[in-house]
C-alpha cells in the first residue's frame, strides 16, 4: 500500500509544574488543533476499517484464485513436475502422475530419470537439465525423450524446463519447473507420414513419363493419365493386368513374364516394349520401376514410369545420316591424302596434296619417293627411318613432321599421319599418309619464341592471363616485382596482390574498359608476398586472336614505388609549409613587384577583411590610409632596387568595414635565381590595441585637471566613441543608493545629449555597479529587454566599468554600447580601466565643488530674501499714508454728495431734532403728500393732519414706542394728499447717533408705496389661485394611496358584511357577533367618511381663513392623508411633535399644503435610495423669540443645486414630472405669514427644509 | 401551534382588515391567527412546521410582503402563500406567483374567493410535507455516514474515479472501493446515478 499521509502530530505542549497563565491564543490554537487532530483520526480510523475489509476480501480472492489455479494446474493436458537440483520428482500434477502411471504421492518420491530407459534418451534428460540449470533464461528448448511408463507403455515426451524464478540463487542449484508433454501419438503420426513420403519420393525420383503404381503382388493400382491418354484405356482398364491387352502382339507374352519374374525376384524393372496407342501405331516405351519396402525390407509395393522412346529411335536414324556426312567432309578436308603402293610408288595424290606441294597428280602419279627431290636433306634419314619403321610393320602407324620441297623448290614444313596397311603374312600392301601443312604454325611458333625471350628478359613485369582473368604466365622481372615465382603465379588469380588500397569502383572501371576490348593504363598500389606494399604502373592489353573474341590479357607492369615515395615526401613537405602559411597568426601576402596580390593567407584576410579573391583584384597599397602611403614609398624603391634587404614599418590600414587598424609590416623579397626580386613578402601584425592604449594614455595626459569637469567628461566620452568604435557613451554619476545614475556626459552618434537621470534597473548598469568590468559582447539587446535606450538604438554590444571613489564606493559608471557586437572586448577592457580611476577622481572632484557652490548659493539666497522682506514692509508703510490722505479728501466729497443725494431722492425724507422739529424735509415730499417742504417745516402738527383716520391710531402708537426706541423701525400706514387722495406710505424710523453716542435726531424717509400695495393685493389672490391648483396637483398624486387608503375599511366591510350573512344563516344566529360586526362596519364606514372628507378638503378652493391653529394638529392631518403613500413608497417616517405648543396665526389648508409639499418632495428625493435606507422626520419644537420651527428631514441624495436660493425660484425643479412651482408656492405662502423657508445639507445624508412660524401673542390678538 | 390542526396565518397592518378577515376564516371553521406586520409573524409566528397557509398583505410598513416571501425562502418555509393587496399591479403580482405565490387576490374581495385561495394553499401544503419528509429521510440517511465516506460521497457525486477519488484523499483505492461500497448500502441506492439524485435533492433543500 503506496500512501503518503499527512502526519499531524500534536506538538509537545510546554508543560510547567505551576501552573501557568493561560493564553487564550494558544488555547484556542490547541483546540483548534485538537479539532483538527480529531479529524484527522476519525478519517484514519475510516480509512483503517476499510482497509481491514479489503484485505479481507483480497485474501478470500486468493484462496479462490489459488483454487482455481490448482484445478488448471491438473487438469492441463500437460504434466507439470517440479524437480529439484538432485533430478527427484517434488511435485507433479494429476496429468503427470497419469501420464507415468504412478500415483501422483508415490511420483513425489521418484527420479525422473527412473521412467527412461533407452541410454540414449537417458544421455538427453541429463543434457536437458544441466542446460536448464546452467542457464540465467528463463525457458529452455524442448528435448524429446522416450520414457517408459511405470505399466510398460513406451511414450514420446517433449520436455520444456525453466528455472524456479528464485532470487539469490546460484544457477545449478535450482529446482526446475519441467513440463512434459506426451508426444507418442505425434510421433507415430510422424512415422505414418514418412513412410507416406518415401513412397512419393521414389516417384518422383523416376519420373520422366507417365507414372504407375502396382501392388506388391504386381497388380497396377494406378497409371498416370498421359500413359492412360497414350493408350486410350481408363484407370480401370488398366488396372491388375490391364496394360497387357495393350501391348504389341510381339511384345506380350514375354514382358508379361518377364514383370512376373521381376516381382518375384523384386529386382529392378527395366523394359523396352511397344504399346499400341490410340493412333493405331506401336509407341516403343522405355518401363522402368523400383520396388517400395518398408523398413523391414518387405516390399509393399512398385512404382514407376514409362518413357516413350520413339523419338530415341529417331535420334538413332538420324545419327547414322550424320556419321556418313562426316565421312565426306574428311574427304574434302584440307589434309593431304597420299598412298603408296607397294614399291613405294605413289598411287594416290589428292588435291590437297596438289595445293601443299605443287605438284599435280599425274606428274606424281606411279612415281617412287626417290624420283623426285622432295623431303629436304635434313630431315631425309627422318624420313627413311620412318620409311623402314611403317614397312618393316613394326610399327604400323607413324608420325612424323618434317620439311619437304614444294615443285617451285620453296620449303614446306609438313605432318605426316602415316599407317601402313599390310596384308595377312605381313607384307606391305599399301602406306597411307594423311599430311597437314603447318608452315604457317612453325613460322608463327618461331617468332612467339623469338618474342618470349624478349619477354622474358624485360626489366617490366608481364603476365599473360586468360580471359577470366587467371595468370597463364609470368616473366622473371614479374616475379622479381612481386615476390611470387614464375610456378607459384601460373594458375593464381591476380588479386593475390590485392591491397585492399584501390575501390571496388577501380577495378569494376578496368574491367569495363579492358573487356570493351581497350588498353586500360594506370597506377595502383599493390601487395608483395612477403606482404610489402608497392606502387605499379600497369598496361593491361586485352588481347584477341584473329579478331575474334578476347582470350587473353597481357599485363606489362612498371614498378614506380621510389617515384611515389618522392613524390609523397614532396607533397608531405608542400603541405606543411602551406599549413604554416595558412594558420600563421601572422598574416601574410605575397605581392608582385607592382604591388598586386599573388596569394595571401587567412590570418592576413582576417586582418583587412578582405577575401583572397577581393584582394587580388586591387593594389594591396590601397589599403593603407592614403596619409600613410607616401611614407613607405623609399622603402619600396629600396628594397627593389637591392639596396636594403627588408624593412619594418608600421603604418594605418583601412579595415573593409571602414575602420582603421594600425598594422606592423615587415616586408622582404623573394628573388629568382639571377637575383631579381620577383615577390615582395609582407608580413603583417594588428597593433591597433596597443596604439590606442597608447593614445588613451596620451588622452590622459593631454586632459591635465585645468579643464572644467563637464569638458572633461566630454572629452572622454569622445574620445571612448572614437577609440573603441562604438555608438554610444555614457558616463553616469550614482547618486542615492545605487540605484539611480545621474549621467553627466552622454555621446550618441557623435553628438552630445542632454544629461539625465536614470534608474538603473533593467539596465546592464545593474549589473555592472560593484563589479570592475561588465562586457556584452553581443545580444545585449535581448538581454534587457526592457532598457530603452539599448532597445531604442538596437544594440549588439555593451561594455561597463565602474568607478571606484576613494572609499571605495562605487561612484559612476563608464557605459559604452554599440550596434556591431564587439571585436575585441579584451582592448576595450584596457581602455575603460585604465580611463576609469581618472573618470572616478574628477566625477568625486566634480562632487565636491558642486556642493561647496550649493553652500555659496544657499548663503546668497538667504540675504537676497532678508533684503527684499525690508523692502517690502517700507512700501506698505507708504501705501498707507497715501490711504489716509485720500481717505480725508473723501469724506469732504462725501458730505456734499450725501446733501445732493438726500435732496434728490426719490423717497421723502425728514429730520427730525432731538425735540421732534422738522429740520430738514426732502424736496419729494410734494411728490408723495401735495404738500411742499416749507409747509413741513413750518408747521411741526401737518404730519400729524395728513395720517388716514383710520391709521390715525396706529401712527399714535408709533410715534409713542418710538420715543423710547433706539432701533430703526417701520410701519406702513395711508395719508390723504393734499388733493384728498389716498396714498399708502412706508414710513421708516431710525434715530441718529453721534460719533460719541449723542442723541442727534430721527431720521424718517417714507415711500410712496401704494402701487406695490395694490400688486401685493393682487399676488395674494394669484398666490392662492396657484396654491389651489398646485393643491390639487399633489392630491392628483397622493390619488393612489388615498385608493389605498379608503380600500382598507371597504375590504372589512365587505369582508365583515358577507361574513354577517353567513352567521345570520346560522341556526340559531349569534346575535352578539353580529351586533360587533355591525359596530365594526359602522367604524370603517366613519372611517372611508373622514379620508373623503380630509381630500375633499385639499381639493376646495377658499379665500385666505386665517384662524388660530395648533400646528402639530396641522401636522397630523397631514401625516394622516400620506400614510398610505410612506407604505407605498417604503418610507419609515419619524414624527417628533413638541407637545403643548402655543398657538399660530395662520389659514390651516395653506400651512397643511407646505407640510405636504415638503413631505412629499423628500419623497421623491429619497425615491433613487434602496428601501431601506428611505427615512423622514418630521418634527416641531418651539424656540426663542416666540417662533415654532417646523423640520422636515428626509435621508435623500442633498440638495444638489448651488445657490441653494435657486430653489425657491419659480419653474425651478430637478423632477422630470415637476412644474417647478412648489417651493415657489410654499415660499410665498410661509411669507405670507411671515416666515419665509430655509433649506440646507445634512452632515450625514439628505437634506433638511425648515421655516419657523411666529407665536401668536394673546396679549397682541 | 400543532402540525395537527391547519391553521391560516393572517397578516396585515390594517387591525380592521386583520379582524375581519379572522372573523371570516373562523366562520369557515378554520383556526387562524392574526399579525400586525411581517417582523412580527417572523418574530412569534413562523416557521410553524406542518400544514398551513399564509394570507398575506402585499403593503405593509417596513418589510412589505413580497420581503417576508423572500425572506421565508431564504429560512427554507415554502408555506403556501395567499397574497392581498390594496392597489395589485400586473408586475407585482407576477412577481409574487413566481416566487410561488398561491394566488393574489386584489382588495376589496369576495370572502368565497379568498376561501377557495386558502382551500388551494392547504392543498399545495399537504404536498410540501410529504415531499419533505422525502428529503429530511434522505438527509437521515447522510448523517449516517462517517467523515471519510462523506468527503468519498462528494467525490463520487462530482463524478469521480475511484481511482481519482484516491489520488485526492490519499488512501489506496481499495480502500475508496470499499467505503464507496459503504456509502451505496447506507443510502439505499442502487447506481451512481440513484446517489446523484438522493444528494442533489437534500442539497436544493439545505
Amino acid at each position: 500500500m503506496n500512501r503518503t499521509r499527512r502526519k499531524t502530530r500534536p506538538r509537545p505542549k510546554p508543560q510547567s509544574p505551576r501552573a501557568a497563565p493561560v493564553d487564550p491564543a494558544r488555547l484556542a490554537q490547541l483546540k483548534a488543533e485538537l479539532r483538527e487532530l480529531r479529524k484527522q483520526l476519525l478519517l484514519e480510523r475510516d480509512d483503517f476499517q476499510a482497509n481491514e475489509q479489503a484485505m479481507a476480501e483480497t485474501q478470500q480472492e486468493l484462496e479462490l484464485s489459488r483454487e482455481r489455479y490448482a484445478n488448471l494446474y491438473d487438469s492441463a493436458p500437460v504434466g507439470y513436475v517440479l524437480l529439484d537440483r538432485e533430478g527427484f520428482i517434488r511435485e507433479a500434477n494429476l496429468t503427470a502422475a497419469r501420464m507415468l502411471g504412478v500415483d501422483r504421492q508415490i511420483l513425489c518420491e521418484m527420479m525422473l530419470a527412473r521412467f527412461i530407459v533407452e541410454s540414449d534418451s537417458r544421455r538427453k534428460l541429463l543434457k536437458h537439465l544441466a542446460n536448464c540449470r546452467r542457464s540465467a533464461s528463463p525457458v529452455q528448448g524442448t528435448t524429446e525423450l522416450k520414457l517408459t511408463a511405470a505399466d510398460g507403455r513406451q511414450l514420446d515426451v517433449a520436455l520444456t524446463s525453466s528455472p524456479e524464478p528464485s532470487l539469490g540463487k546460484r544457477p545449478g542449484k535450482v529446482r526446475l519447473h519441467s513440463v512434459l508433454e506426451d508426444i507418442t501419438a505425434r510421433k507415430r503420426a510422424e512415422e505414418a507420414l514418412r513412410r507416406s513420403e518415401k513412397l512419393y519420393r521414389a516417384i518422383g525420383e523416376s519420373i520422366d513419363y507417365g507414372v504407375w503404381v502396382c501392388a506388391a503382388d504386381g497388380r497396377n493400382t494406378y497409371a498416370s493419365e498421359s500413359f492412360l491418354k497414350l493408350v486410350g484405356q481408363t484407370q480401370e482398364q488398366c488396372s491388375n493386368y490391364g496394360w497387357g491387352d495393350v501391348l504389341h502382339p510381339d511384345d506380350a507374352e514375354r514382358t508379361i513374364a518377364a514383370w512376373r519374374t521381376c516381382v518375384r525376384t523384386g529386382g529392378t524393372w527395366d523394359i523396352e516394349h511397344r504399346y499400341r496407342g490410340t493412333d493405331g501405331q506401336y509407341h516403343p516405351v522405355l518401363a522402368r520401376g523400383v520396388p517400395i519396402q518398408n523398413e523391414q525390407g518387405e516390399i509393399t509395393a512398385w512404382a514407376g514410369i514409362n518413357l516413350d522412346i520413339s523419338r530415341l529411335k529417331q535420334a538413332e536414324a538420324k545419327l547414322q545420316e550424320l556419321t556418313q556426312r562426316l565421312t565426306y567432309h574428311v574427304d574434302h578436308s584440307p589434309l593431304a591424302v597420299i598412298e603408296w603402293g607397294p614399291e613405294m610408288r605413289l598411287v594416290r595424290w589428292s588435291g590437297a596434296a596438289e595445293r601443299i606441294f605443287g605438284w599435280r597428280a599425274e606428274e606424281v602419279l606411279g612415281r617412287r619417293i626417290e624420283d623426285f627431290k622432295w623431303v629436304c636433306e635434313a630431315d631425309q634419314t627422318q624420313v627413311d627411318e620412318v620409311r623402314t619403321d611403317l614397312a618393316s610393320g613394326a610399327n604400323p602407324r607413324r608420325f612424323s613432321a618434317n620439311r619437304n620441297y614444294r615443285k617451285d623448290g620453296s620449303i614446306v614444313h609438313c605432318e605426316w599421319y602415316n599407317s601402313a596397311l599390310l596384308d595377312a603374312d605381313g607384307k606391305l600392301r599399301s602406306i597411307l599418309s594423311l599430311v597437314l601443312d603447318v608452315t604457317g604454325r612453325v613460322r608463327a611458333e618461331e617468332q612467339l619464341r623469338l618474342l618470349s625471350a624478349a619477354v622474358e628478359s624485360a626489366g617490366n613485369g608481364v603476365a599473360i592471363s586468360n580471359r577470366q582473368g587467371i595468370v597463364q604466365w609470368v616473366n622473371p622481372a614479374f616475379a622479381k616485382l612481386t615476390g611470387y615465382s614464375q610456378a607459384e603465379a601460373v594458375g593464381q588469380n591476380p588479386r593475390v596482390l590485392k591491397s585492399g588500397r584501390q575501390s571496388a569502383e577501380f577495378y569494376r572501371e578496368m574491367w569495363d574498359t579492358i573487356l570493351a576490348g581497350k588498353v586500360w593504363r594506370g597506377e595502383l598500389i599493390n601487395r608483395r608476398k612477403d606482404g610489402s606494399l608497392y606502387s605499379e604502373e600497369m598496361t593491361l592489353t586485352p588481347v584477341r586472336v584473329d579478331g575474334a573474341e578476347i582470350s587473353h590479357f597481357v599485363a606489362i607492369k612498371q614498378d614506380i614505388s621510389a617515384r611515389k615515395q618522392a613524390e609523397e615526401a614532396l607533397r608531405a613537405s608542400e603541405a606543411r609549409f602551406r599549413s604554416v602559411f595558412d594558420h600563421a597568426a601572422t598574416g601574410i601576402a605575397i605581392s608582385d613587384c607592382a604591388g598586386r596580390l599573388v596569394q595571401c593567407n587567412a590570418a592576413y584576410c582576417n586582418l583587412t577583411g578582405y577575401s583572397q579573391s577581393e584582394l587580388a583584384t586591387m593594389e594591396l597599397s590601397a589599403l593603407i590610409l592614403p596619409e600613410d602611403r607616401e611614407q613607405e614609398r623609399d622603402f619600396i624603391r629600396g628594397l627593389l632596387d637591392g639596396g636594403i634587404p627588408s624593412y619594418e614599418i608600421e603604418n594605418r590600414y583601412r579595415h573593409r568595414d571602414g575602420r582603421p587598424i594600425w598594422m606592423r609590416k615587415h616586408v622582404s623579397t623573394l628573388r629568382d635565381p639571377s637575383g631579381e626580386p620577383t615577390h615582395l613578402i609582407a608580413l603583417v601584425t594588428d597593433m591597433t590595441d596597443r596604439k590606442q592604449i597608447e593614445e588613451t594614455h596620451a588622452f590622459l595626459a593631454r586632459s591635465g585637471y585645468q579643464a572644467g569637469s563637464e569638458e572633461f567628461f566630454r572629452a572622454l566620452a569622445r574620445h571612448l566613441g572614437q577609440s573603441l568604435g562604438m555608438d554610444l557613451v555614457r558616463i553616469d554619476r550614482l547618486t542615492g543608493d545605487g540605484l539611480t545614475a545621474q549621467t553627466v556626459a552622454i555621446l550618441f552618434d557623435g553628438k552630445f545629449e542632454d544629461n539625465v537621470a536614470y534608474a538603473l534597473k533593467d539596465t546592464p548598469g545593474h549589473d555592472l555597479v560593484g563589479q570592475t568590468i561588465c562586457c556584452f559582447s553581443r545580444d545585449v539587446c535581448r538581454l534587457f529587454p526592457r532598457d530603452a535606450v539599448l532597445q531604442g538604438m538596437e544594440a549588439e554590444s555593451y561594455i561597463g566599468t565602474t568607478l571606484w571613489g576613494l572609499d571605495e564606493e562605487p561612484v559612476g559608471l563608464i557605459a559604452v554600447a554599440g550596434r556591431r557586437p564587439l571585436l575585441n572586448p579584451r582592448l576595450a577592457e584596457s581602455v575603460l580601466k585604465l580611463v576609469s580611476v581618472r573618470a572616478a577622481g574628477e566625477l568625486q572632484r566634480a562632487q565636491a565643488e558642486a556642493a561647496l557652490r550649493q553652500a555659496r548659493d544657499e548663503l546668497e539666497e538667504r540675504v537676497r530674501e532678508r533684503t527684499a522682506e525690508l523692502r517690502r514692509s517700507n512700501e506698505n508703510l507708504r501705501e498707507e499714508i497715501a490711504v489716509r490722505r485720500q481717505a480725508e479728501q473723501e469724506l469732504a466729497e462725501a458730505e456734499l454728495r450725501y446733501r445732493t443725494v438726500a435732496d434728490f431722492t426719490y423717497d421723502w425724507e425728514y429730520w427730525e431734532t432731538p425735540d421732534l422739529r422738522v429740520n430738514y424735509c426732502s424736496p419729494s415730499c410734494e411728490r408723495v403728500t401735495g404738500f411742499s417742504a416749507q409747509e413741513f417745516v413750518g408747521d411741526p402738527s401737518l404730519l400729524q393732519r395728513i395720517v388716514h383716520p383710520e391709521d390715525a391710531a396706529l401712527w399714535q402708537k408709533h410715534r409713542e414706542e418710538s420715543l423710547a426706541a433706539t432701533e430703526p423701525r417701520a410701519i406702513q400706514f395711508r395719508v390723504v394728499k393734499k388733493d384728498g387722495s389716498v396714498r399708502w406710505v412706508e414710513h421708516a424710523w431710525q434715530p441718529v447717533q453721534g460719533r460719541d453716542g449723542r442723541f442727534l435726531g430721527i431720521r424718517a424717509c417714507n415711500r410712496d408705496i401704494t402701487e406695490r400695495k395694490a400688486n401685493e393685493i393682487q399676488t395674494q389672490q394669484l398666490r392662492e389661485e396657484l396654491a389651489h391648483v398646485s393643491r390639487t396637483t399633489t392630491a392628483g398624486h397622493l390619488a393612489a394611496s388615498l385608493a389605498h387608503e379608503l380600500n382598507q375599511p371597504l375590504t372589512a366591510i365587505l369582508s365583515n358584511a358577507q361574513t354577517a350573512r353567513i352567521l345570520l344563516a346560522a341556526d340559531p344566529p349569534d346575535i352578539k357577533e353580529i351586533r360587533d360586526v355591525l359596530d365594526d362596519i359602522e367604524y370603517d364606514s366613519q372611517r372611508a367618511g373622514g379620508v373623503i372628507q380630509r381630500l375633499r378638503a385639499l381639493f376646495k378652493k377658499t379665500g385666505q381663513q386665517r384662524g388660530l391653529l395648533q400646528i402639530n394638529d396641522v401636522i397630523r392631518e397631514t401625516l394622516d392623508l400620506l400614510r398610505s403613500e410612506f407604505v407605498v413608497n417604503g418610507v419609515s417616517a419619524g414624527v417628533h411633535l413638541e407637545p403643548e405648543l402655543p398657538h399660530v396665526l395662520g389659514d390651516r389648508i395653506e400651512l397643511q399644503q407646505v407640510v405636504l409639499n415638503l413631505i412629499v418632495n423628500a419623497m421623491d428625493a429619497m425615491s433613487e435610495s434602496t428601501p431601506g435606507q428611505r427615512r423622514l422626520h418630521i418634527s416641531t419644537c418651539g424656540e426663542q423669540g416666540g417662533t415654532i420651527r417646523i423640520s422636515i428631514r428626509d435621508s435623500g441624495p442633498g440638495i444638489q443645486v448651488q445657490p441653494v436660493s435657486q430653489l425657491f425660484e419659480p419653474f425651478f425643479t430637478t423632477k422630470a414630472s415637476g412644474m417647478g412651482m412648489g417651493l415657489t408656492i410654499s415660499q410665498s405662502i410661509l411669507e405670507a405669514h411671515g416666515s419665509s423657508l430655509h433649506a440646507a445639507n445634512n452632515a450625514d445624508r439628505g437634506a433638511t427644509f425648515h421655516f419657523n412660524l411666529p407665536v401668536h401673542r394673546i396679549e397682541n390678538a | 401551534m400543532n402540525s395537527g390542526a391547519p391553521t391560516v396565518f393572517v397578516v396585515d397592518d390594517d387591525a380592521s382588515v386583520r379582524k375581519a378577515l379572522a372573523r371570516a376564516i373562523q366562520t369557515a371553521g378554520m383556526s387562524v391567527s392574526t399579525f400586525a406586520s411581517a417582523r412580527e409573524f417572523l418574530d412569534h409566528g413562523a416557521p410553524p412546521p406542518g400544514l398551513g397557509c399564509i394570507v398575506l398583505d402585499v403593503r405593509m410598513p417596513g418589510l412589505s410582503g413580497l420581503d417576508l416571501q423572500a425572506e421565508l425562502s431564504a429560512r427554507n418555509i415554502h408555506t403556501p402563500i395567499v397574497f392581498i393587496s390594496g392597489h395589485g399591479d400586473i408586475p407585482m403580482s407576477v412577481k409574487a406567483m413566481k416566487r410561488g405565490a398561491v394566488d393574489f387576490l386584489t382588495k376589496p374581495f369576495k370572502v368565497t374567493d379568498l376561501m377557495a385561495a386558502i382551500q388551494e394553499a392547504m392543498r399545495k401544503a399537504a404536498q410540501l410535507e410529504a415531499s419533505r419528509a422525502g428529503q429530511a429521510e434522505m438527509q437521515r440517511r447522510i448523517d449516517l455516514l462517517t467523515p471519510r465516506e462523506r468527503e468519498v460521497l462528494n467525490l463520487v457525486v462530482k463524478g469521480l474515479l475511484n481511482k481519482q477519488i484516491a489520488a485526492e484523499l490519499g488512501a489506496a483505492e481499495r480502500t475508496i472501493k470499499v467505503h464507496r461500497g459503504r456509502v451505496m448500502q447506507k443510502m439505499q441506492v442502487q447506481s451512481v446515478a440513484a446517489l446523484v439524485r438522493a444528494v442533489e435533492s437534500v442539497k436544493h433543500e439545505g
